[in-house]
């Protein structure tokens, strides 16, 4: 029923557009003039990091449908690299080429 | 490779002198309170790893999109408007679904409201900015982009920030493209395989911080576990879960008691982030 309603899409579009912009836009300006207490500011300070852990678990779990053992393969190589060497692209380079590679063996 | 990222990952600094080592100290030297600021250039390196991470899963997303049935124009429209990955799918399923536009677009504003606090969190920490600048910035708030440039201990400023934020449009959408057109031709396997893309990169940008202060391993391991409950319970609608978790861990963790102790002795050398 979507699909031969073009128009309709647009539309879904825009109300998707105000969806995921106006929550980033907003602080931005709620902000600006803003003198915040220590707690609030030691808040804000700490969401990256909780952000992460949330958006990490349960998410990466099924990140690969049906192949578990891929996906503790591929994460365990980024997270073990990334742990002990630091850096970014051979976490994720390796995280997508050992999960390949699992797949292509177990699959 | 990325030297720069590598380097601020290894050393952390409490005399709150920058390690970053590519802009000259004498400027900071004889005051303590100044950091290395990261300009536009040091962007385009801090940027590399999100077109990796988002290559991968935008060539999912093209893929998916055109599974469903969707033509490439509004497949393109979804990347360049939307802009917000997780929402994309979850549209696309739920438009193969057959779902109406307002519970879609309800969906979206739930899933998307942790950058209501990523927003908060960034324009905290890049100080007040001139209006104008600010429709621009906001619009490229993404979890990756907010990752790569609040795990950064030198000072953030608007051009880094705007660089990594278009690059991170470029190869969303660049990727969006190619997945669409390459649909046929990309074996099931690595399809299957690319999902790993984005987690990888919040591992390789969380470690590390994980690994160099005791609380961020604690708030970050107790949001996944919280979170990971809450979605096995099922009891709040959409990303209310995430929402929830960020806003109540983050909060239990500003009684950590050790941190404000060092915060203070950090605040005291200069130092405007608090890692330990």
């Amino acid at each position: 029923m979507w699909l031969n309603e073009p128009n309709r899409l647009l539309l879904l579009l825009a109300g998707m557009l105000l969806a995921t912009y106006l929550p980033r836009l907003a602080p931005f300006f709620m902000m600006r003039d803003l003198r915040l207490a220590p707690r609030l500011k030691r808040f804000l300070e700490l969401i990256p990091f909780t952000a992460l852990g949330a958006l990490i678990l349960p998410g990466v779990l099924t990140s690969v449908p049906g192949h578990p053992l891929a996906m503790a393969a591929g994460i365990g190589v980024a997270a073990v690299w990334a742990w002990y060497k630091g850096g970014i692209v051979v976490p994720v380079v390796g995280a997508i080429a050992v999960t390949y590679g699992v797949l292509l063996i177990a699959g | 490779m990325n030297p720069e990222k590598q380097s601020t990952y290894k050393i952390a600094s409490p005399e709150g002198e920058s390690p970053g080592g590519t802009e000259p100290a004498s400027e900071s030297a004889s005051e303590p309170a100044s950091e290395s600021s990261l300009k536009a250039k040091d962007g385009l390196a801090a940027g590399v790893p999100i077109i990796m991470g988002y290559v991968p899963v935008a060539i999912a997303f093209g893929v998916l999109s055109r599974n469903v049935g969707i033509s490439l124009l509004h497949t393109q429209l979804f990347s360049l408007v939307v802009f917000a990955g997780a929402s994309q799918f979850m549209a696309i399923n739920l438009i193969a679904l057959g779902t109406g536009m307002g519970q879609i677009i309800l969906t979206t504003l739930l899933m998307n409201f942790r950058h209501f606090l990523m927003s908060a969190s960034l324009s905290q920490r890049l100080g007040p900015q001139p209006k104008t600048r600010i429709p621009l910035l906001a619009f490229g708030v993404t979890d990756e982009v907010f990752s790569v440039a609040m795990t950064r201990r030198e000072s953030l400023s608007p051009s880094f920030v705007l660089v990594l934020e278009v690059m991170a449009y470029l190869s969303w959408n660049s990727g969006t493209f190619l997945g669409y057109w390459l649909g046929d031709i990309l074996p099931a396997m690595v399809q299957a395989s690319l999902g790993i893309a984005l987690y990888a990169l919040f591992v390789a940008i969380l470690l590390p911080e994980m690994r160099r202060s005791r609380q961020v391993l604690v708030l970050a391991l107790g949001a996944g576990l919280l979170h990971t409950l809450l979605e096995k319970a099922d009891l709040l609608p959409g990303g209310w879960n995430l929402v929830a978790v960020i806003v109540l861990v983050s909060w239990l963790g500003t009684y950590w008691p050790e941190n404000r102790t060092k915060s203070d002795s950090q605040k005291k050398a200069g130092e405007s982030r608090v890692a330990e």
